[in-house]
């Protein structure tokens, strides 16, 4: 039974930095305890745990207007995020984890100030049939956590425009994003704002649990190593691109030179990582390949010595 | 060979000094469709109840726990383009194969396993 409640809402607008305290109150879950934590982010790509970025997102694109790329440790589709979206977060232990339960006190926060609102399907939450809210899940030793966003502004043609990989057609191993009609909140009512959300989230949170002590806590009550450590492990470009299996390019040939296997990322017609395997006996050759492969731009004439790669590569593409 | 269960509905099909590891039927129908698993890595050591490996079905990013200590030796490539076969078989699709130093002594049989799940 949930006896305490912790509330937190984030201070800042940085990805990393939210998705740290995210998973810090994930770690310090405890039984009788609930968290509820709400969160915004200034413009970001949000990709699943699985997902390969560049078939999900434009990533050149988002890096050169100032966006922020950041991987979620749940599953699912690619999101876009910017202060007129909200995200909520639900963390409790497994005993008291019920899906149900938390999309119907959203749904209640959101009935409270008049907006239409109800569960489809076992993802997302929408208004007049159009999504608002797509939901993620996540199922540890330590406890559950359940997120979502819930549109309430966001700027739909920077959604468009950073998701749309519809150009590229490449063959990756990670999870494929669904595309949705979406709606934002504001289209019912042009007033409401995130923080009217948040604090008829919060009523319907603490309504729902009424014998549990509350707790509202600060991120300044937080421990300050512990979260700039996790921000650090989020903001990894590493883990955020993704190693090996998240190359959204890979095929096998046998070239004069020996058998292939080529993976490559490409963000609109620049290679922005590559690595090969091959059986091909002077291994020198086959790192200078790759190293001439990395930022190569596809349309230009290549170097020779990887004339054979590029035809590959405009192949694969076609 | 006998199969032992963990409660966190793993299963490890012990012959000899390895086992081959895998899910149950029950948690593959809990978890529903399975679109993704992350393999353990070959040569990593792991002790029984650390987290062996993530799948990510439909429904959520799920854990999965090693019933058995010992170094993983093997994996199910297999599985990496197509998590769906453990959905179809889950009790041949064996996603590692574990060099056993330690069974723990609280892992299930079939008859025990079958009446745990049913609570």
């Amino acid at each position: 039974m949930i006896n305490s409640l912790k509330i937190v809402r984030a201070e800042g607008f940085m990805p990393y930095r939210n998705q740290a305290i995210e998973k810090y109150l994930l770690k310090t879950c405890k039984s009788g305890e609930a968290a509820l934590y709400l969160w915004q982010n200034d413009k970001t790509v949000f990709i699943g745990k699985n997902q390969n970025a560049y078939t999900e997102c434009r990533v050149a694109a988002l890096k050169e207007d100032g966006g922020f790329l950041a991987r979620r440790f749940t599953g699912g589709g690619a999101v876009y995020h910017d202060k007129g979206n909200l995200n909520f977060t639900f963390v409790l232990p497994e005993e008291d984890y019920d899906i149900k339960n938390q999309f119907s006190i959203i749904i209640c926060a959101l009935k409270s100030l008049g907006l239409p609102a109800e569960l489809n399907g076992r993802n997302d939450m929408v208004a007049d049939g159009r999504k608002f809210s797509g939901n993620a899940f996540y199922k540890g030793k330590n406890g559950c956590l359940h997120h979502g966003t819930v549109l309430i502004k966001t700027d739909g043609a920077a959604m468009e425009k950073y998701l749309d990989v519809s150009r590229v057609k490449l063959e990756a191993k990670g999870v494929k994003s669904v595309k949705s009609r979406v709606c934002n909140l504001s289209e019912f009512d042009p007033r409401v704002t995130a923080a009217d959300i948040s604090e008829a989230i919060i009523k319907a949170f603490t309504a729902r649990y009424p014998s549990a002590g509350c707790r509202a806590i600060k991120e300044s009550g937080l421990p300050a190593a512990e979260i700039q450590r996790l921000t650090a492990e989020f903001a990894d470009r590493n883990y955020v691109l993704g190693d090996d299996r998240h190359f959204g390019l890979r095929f096998e040939r046998r070239y004069e030179w020996g058998v292939a296997d080529v993976r490559l990322n490409i963000d609109g017609d620049v290679i922005e990582d590559a690595r090969i395997y091959s059986d091909a006996l002077d291994c020198e050759a086959v790192e200078l390949k790759e190293k001439l492969l990395k930022g190569l731009d596809i349309t230009k004439k290549p170097d020779p010595r990887i004339k054979d790669i590029i035809e590959t590569i405009g192949e694969v593409r076609k | 060979m006998k199969i032992l269960y963990r409660e966190s509905h793993e299963w490890a099909a012990i012959e000899g000094k390895t086992a081959k590891i895998g899910i149950s039927d029950h948690a593959q129908k809990e978890l529903g469709d399975l679109v993704f698993i992350n393999l353990p890595e070959v040569g990593a050591t792991v002790k029984a109840g650390d987290v062996l490996c993530d799948v990510e079905s439909v429904k959520a990013v799920s854990d999965l726990y090693a019933p058995v200590s010992g170094k993983i030796v093997k994996v199910n490539e297999e599985l990496e383009g197509a998590p769906e076969l453990i959905n179809r078989d889950a009790m041949g699709a064996w996603i590692c194969e574990i060099e056993v130093t330690e069974v723990p002594s609280d892992l299930m049989d079939e008859a025990a396993y079958a009446k745990f799940i049913k609570g």
